[in-house]
């Protein structure tokens, strides 16, 4: 701490922060809530990337997608809010872990990856709803498991960097 | 295609990765203590603070004032430990392990307080 940009300074002293510090439980209550929605957000992501690279053909990409996406988002829901609360706590720390913005990049690499999927090949979903996915599918597929695997690596080295 | 950007970006942000891990291995970690060496600083407490990730207490000895790193709230708390007891001016033993690099830092093992000894892990 007392090193970091000014807003990263004023953030630490908010009400939040210092609580999410000093309170006994409130940092491992963050820490669980992160790891249930990345959880959610990883796994759901991961279960529709594996019919995306061509598993399981017999399922409907559509019905998959409908049932697991929504989940996600949930998780998705759940990492910001208790991330939020984590970044507060040691702002200026983590400005200056060199994980952080590396997570964060992948991150956003992750987001762009699905607004990539859902503009591209899943607006014809319906024309390869059953049976082997196009490339690009199967591209946006190993992309997104790929990166969410990266993010979870970056999570847990932000406490060892 | 569409997609096909994606290969490259996320090549980039896995070369980044793997840089940055390479940088600066184990800050936080209890591998940055030297195991090999056991240490005792005996002083007055300047400052406690019980905070995630870590309750930290400056120990002044002599003219040096040590950063002695304890174990997070939560588990300082179940050994027994309270803001209380490491008030400003209260004298304190501290037996554990320097830091490999930071001069002046160390992590406590045991904590002498009066007649109370608290086992750290």
């Amino acid at each position: 701490m007392n090193h970091g940009p000014g807003w990263a300074l004023a953030l630490e002293r908010s009400g939040l922060a210092v609580w999410m510090r000093q309170a006994l439980w409130a940092y491992p209550a963050a820490e669980v809530g992160h790891l249930l929605g990345v959880v959610l957000l990883a796994g759901c992501a991961a279960a529709l990337d594996l019919r995306l690279l061509g598993l399981s053909q017999h399922l409907s990409v559509r019905q998959l997608a409908g049932h697991l996406l929504p989940w996600a988002w949930r998780g998705f829901g759940l990492v910001v809010v208790t991330g939020a609360a984590m970044f507060a706590a040691h702002a200026s720390d983590w400005w200056h872990n060199p994980a952080f913005p590396v997570k964060m990049g992948l991150v956003a690499a992750g987001g762009v990856n699905v607004w990539a999927f859902h503009r591209g090949v899943y607006r014809w979903a319906a024309f390869w709803d059953q049976g082997p996915p196009p490339r690009a599918a199967r591209v946006a597929g190993a992309v997104s498991l790929a990166v969410w695997m990266a993010v979870v690596a970056c999570g847990r080295l932000l406490a060892y960097l | 295609m569409r997609s096909g950007w994606a290969p490259t970006g996320y090549g980039l942000a896995l070369a980044l990765a793997v840089t940055a891990t390479g940088a600066a291995w184990a800050h936080h970690g209890w591998s940055s203590y030297d195991e090999g060496r056991l240490l005792t600083v005996a002083g007055a407490v300047e400052e406690a603070r019980f905070e995630h990730p870590h309750v930290t207490v400056r120990v002044r000895a002599d003219s040096r004032v040590w950063l002695v790193i304890l174990p997070p709230p939560t588990r300082a708390a179940a050994a027994g430990l309270s803001p209380d007891l490491l008030g400003p001016g209260v004298r304190v033993s501290v037996e554990g392990y320097p830091h490999r690099r930071e001069p002046v830092e160390m992590r406590a093992l045991r904590l002498v307080v009066g007649d109370r000894v608290f086992r750290l892990r």
